[in-house]
């Protein structure tokens, strides 16, 4: 076991990239509560088996695949927002105004305060993770 | 992640600004309710509509929405019977402005309830940034 790489600590900053990329994407959809035509978004559930696979040691499925670059002119794949390109327009919005503008206000907020929650016990959960390897590493 | 949270700050701001645009045309609208014409044949004040647009950014790369455009309701005015006016024609009618108080007061309440949303979005944003700098403590 790598002190340096322990899959917990990947799991938790996993999830809590999700949350923060979830977070931006409500928070767009917020901006745009009045814009004529937009369609609320919404990012991709987060996959939990997915995720302990790839962060689990000795899994066949290791890492997540990224492309190797073999030459300078080869493009990494990064986009500049990630959030932006893995949300997708909400299929089933709650109701759609005159304008075509899907964005319910109640809607965003309880998805709003989902993130937080989920944030927080993503940095509750890391805290206690550390404090049990200081446990370890202070015998006592 | 912490990019993520950072730009959300920058996209409720963008969503801040243009209701407060909004309210500075609904605010026009109220201010110019009664705002006649001088001369028979002159046309009253005209309401104003605001539009906004989801815009990307290419400097943050994301979408931060905007003021689209400031246009004129076309709709009809509204005739009043003032025979003593300046502005009456023939008849004694003088055209009023077709701005509707009601609507523009709901329009107000709106704005503000959507500003208030991107408030609490950036309340919320800075609760968890802050919370994820608290494990360096």
């Amino acid at each position: 076991m790598d002190i340096t790489n322990l899959p917990m600590f990947g799991l938790i900053k996993e999830r809590m990239n999700w949350v923060g990329q979830r977070q931006q994407v409500i928070a767009q959809n917020i901006a745009n509560a009045d814009t004529p035509e937009y369609r609320a978004r919404d990012i991709k559930k987060f996959d939990f088996q997915k995720t302990l696979r790839e962060h689990t040691p000795n899994s066949r499925v290791g890492k997540g695949a990224s492309m190797r670059a073999t030459h300078p002119m080869h493009l990494t794949g990064r986009v500049e927002s990630i959030a932006g390109a893995l949300s997708k327009a909400d299929r089933k919005p709650y109701e759609t105004a005159p304008d075509g503008n899907s964005v319910v206000l109640e809607e965003q907020m309880v998805k709003m305060n989902e993130a937080v929650v989920q944030h927080s016990a993503m940095v509750g959960l890391y805290r206690k993770h550390l404090r049990m390897i200081k446990l370890v590493m202070r015998g006592k | 992640m912490a990019d993520d949270l950072i730009s959300t700050f920058r996209i409720s701001a963008a969503g801040m600004k243009v209701q407060g645009s909004r309210l500075r045309v609904i605010s026009q609208n109220i201010a110019n309710a009664d705002s006649l014409p001088t001369q028979p044949g002159e046309k009253p004040y005209q309401r104003k509509l605001i539009t906004f647009k989801n815009e990307m950014n290419r400097e943050l790369g994301v979408n931060l929405v905007e003021v689209n455009r400031v246009s004129r309701d076309r709709s009809d005015f509204v005739k009043r019977l003032d025979p003593s006016h300046p502005a009456a024609d023939k008849d004694g009618y003088v055209l009023g402005p077709n701005v509707n108080k009601l609507v523009e007061m709901m329009d107000m309440r709106e704005a503000q309830r959507s500003y208030e949303a991107n408030l609490s979005a950036i309340r919320a944003s800075r609760g968890m940034l802050n919370k994820t700098l608290e494990l360096l403590r």
